[in-house]
């Protein structure tokens, strides 16, 4: 029996091991980048005992277009968030509710668009854009995003959760149709508003296909945009500028994730997860 | 007259839903039949794009690309995945810490990863430093015989923690009484996951298997950020052709064809995904 816990003692610490050394494999490349970030050569490899310098984040902030795109990206991301928590959640609802005509071909029709990637569609999206004159524009951008299919699907999903016992509840005591909503559904939903405002954030954020085609003028690009470009349009590619705004660019996102982690995990801790 | 108020409720969000992805399906589709060079009008020219199609060349590189990517990316990623979700199903302490951490390269912008892969992959990078403290030769990870498994390597590192987790949860769901039973029935170990486990994940492992090759049919920012799609035409993929024709030569309703087909197989793999394990979607995808 002593020697079963033993055992057991040390394939725990195994996999424990394992488990740190997988943290590791995941951090090294940004730690790689970051290494770069804060060297004066520039080049892509740096010794890890070399010394620190802030420059090219200086040089990244005052000498390159970065924070005009970080604005840019910043204001396409909040504005695809806000659209997207009101009008999917008020979609939602009515799919979630609603007893009319064509709801479940909407729903259908949700679940459809759910599966098509922005990169079929952008062919004529950008078409719509340029007849509109919105190309160079930062709402070329937002408008695509403005909606996203899986974000009505999650509302709805979320709202039938709500029994729809509360809203009569609510009703014999006198609320109206708006009573409902803002003293029942809407303060019960406040965790389901948060995780469609951040995964909307994100998405936008991290979207390239949509600003790369829609953009072309260099103060209107976005982060993901603009760091792409850094490491082809410069002629002598300082490495350590490019890292210093990978790192940056990817700050917005990682901290809502540091923020939010058990959120966004949390459903794959329930068991039966399927899509 | 009672529903009209759920009609307002839907407008919005449908407005956009049909202006950025109904119409643009059935736009697709008609801009296919036409030659567009973006400044003049879209001119219609029969099934001009569609014959040229099957004869492009690089056209059939990118889609050998696309299904190579696929051919290396979904077994391994299976596996990889499986792997890190027994680890996690088989830890004590410290669970959702480490799913977090595994988590994190999926919130990070596919095109940050690229950049930064693509500086672990350059010839004096960190990779090669490596190679170099184990006196082995350097190697050219973007060289036209390693750069699809090389740009794979990366995705297999930013998708594995993510999709550990959906095998992850599926474990959670196996029913206890199961486990004990196959304990009662003195299985040992490798028998209780290849007749009692494996069998039960199958769902997951459809699920996931879709999810991926669907993914892999989409990559495109990494390719673009790492190599542009060369060295050649080494690692184009069917996205990244599609992008060269319509934004750098042009040639909107020649992409327009490409994205047609494109649309024709995704709408096919959802068709079989729904025959054969029914509803849910798939969602996300690589960029």
């Amino acid at each position: 029996m002593d020697i079963m816990s033993k055992r057991g003692k040390l394939g725990a610490f195994t996999l424990w091991l394992i488990a740190v050394v997988i943290v590791i494999l995941v951090l090294i490349p940004f730690l790689c980048a970051l290494r770069i970030s804060l060297a004066y050569a520039g080049t892509t490899y740096v010794p890890f005992t070399a010394p620190i310098t802030f420059d090219n984040f200086k040089t990244l902030l005052f000498n390159t277009l970065f924070p005009r795109w970080m604005v840019n990206s910043a204001i396409i991301s909040i504005a695809v968030a806000i659209t997207n928590t009101f009008f999917a959640s008020m979609a939602g609802y009515a799919l979630a509710r609603g007893k009319f005509k064509g709801n479940n071909l909407l729903l259908t029709l949700t679940v459809f668009s759910m599966g098509i990637p922005y990169h079929l569609t952008i062919v004529f999206n950008f078409l719509l854009m340029y007849k509109l004159h919105l190309t160079n524009t930062l709402l070329s951008v937002i408008l695509p995003l403005a909606v996203d299919p899986f974000a009505i699907f999650l509302a709805r999903q979320f709202i039938l959760t709500i029994p729809p016992s509360y809203d009569e509840a609510a009703k014999l005591d006198g609320c109206g149709e708006l009573g409902v909503i803002f003293k029942i559904i809407l303060p019960m939903s406040k965790p389901l508003l948060l995780i469609l405002f951040v995964t909307e954030f994100m998405n936008a954020w991290n979207n390239f296909i949509i600003p790369l085609v829609m953009i072309s003028k260099s103060d209107m690009k976005t982060v993901t945009v603009g760091i792409a470009d850094f490491s082809y349009a410069t002629l002598n590619v300082n490495w350590g500028v490019i890292m210093a705004g990978s790192l940056l660019g990817s700050l917005p996102t990682i901290a809502l994730f540091a923020l939010l982690s058990k959120r966004f995990i949390k459903s794959f801790f329930v068991g039966g997860v399927k899509g | 007259m009672r529903s009209l108020k759920w009609y307002f409720l839907l407008l919005p969000a449908y407005f956009f839903i049909f202006t950025f992805y109904i119409a643009p399906i059935l736009g697709v589709f008609t801009l296919s039949f036409t030659k567009w060079a973006i400044i003049s009008e879209p001119k219609f020219i029969g099934t001009k794009n569609y014959m040229r199609l099957v004869k492009d060349e690089v056209f059939l590189i990118s889609l050998r690309n696309t299904l190579l990517f696929t051919a290396i990316l979904l077994p391994s990623l299976l596996t990889t995945s499986f792997l890190v979700a027994l680890l996690l199903y088989k830890l004590t302490k410290g669970i959702e810490a480490f799913a977090s951490v595994y988590y994190l390269p999926m919130v990070v912008a596919i095109v940050i990863t690229a950049t930064i892969w693509r500086v672990l992959y350059s010839p004096f990078g960190y990779l090669n430093q490596l190679l170099r403290m184990f006196n082995l030769p350097r190697m050219i990870f973007l060289s036209e015989e390693l750069v699809i498994p090389s740009i794979s390597l990366a995705l297999i590192w930013r998708d594995t923690g993510y999709f550990s987790l959906f095998i992850y949860s599926a474990l959670l769901s196996i029913p206890k009484s199961i486990l004990d039973a196959a304990e009662l029935d003195c299985l040992n170990s490798y028998q209780k996951y290849r007749y009692v486990i494996l069998p039960m994940m199958k769902p997951v492992l459809f699920f996931l298997s879709l999810y991926i090759t669907i993914g892999c049919f989409m990559i495109f920012a990494i390719v673009y950020v790492m190599t542009g799609g060369g060295p050649g035409y080494a690692s184009m993929t069917l996205l990244n052709y599609m992008y060269e024709t319509g934004w750098r030569y042009f040639q909107m309703g020649y992409a327009a064809a490409q994205s047609a087909v494109f649309l024709c197989l995704i709408i096919l793999m959802y068709y079989i995904q729904r025959k054969l394990i029914g509803g849910g979607g798939v969602y996300g995808y690589y960029e």
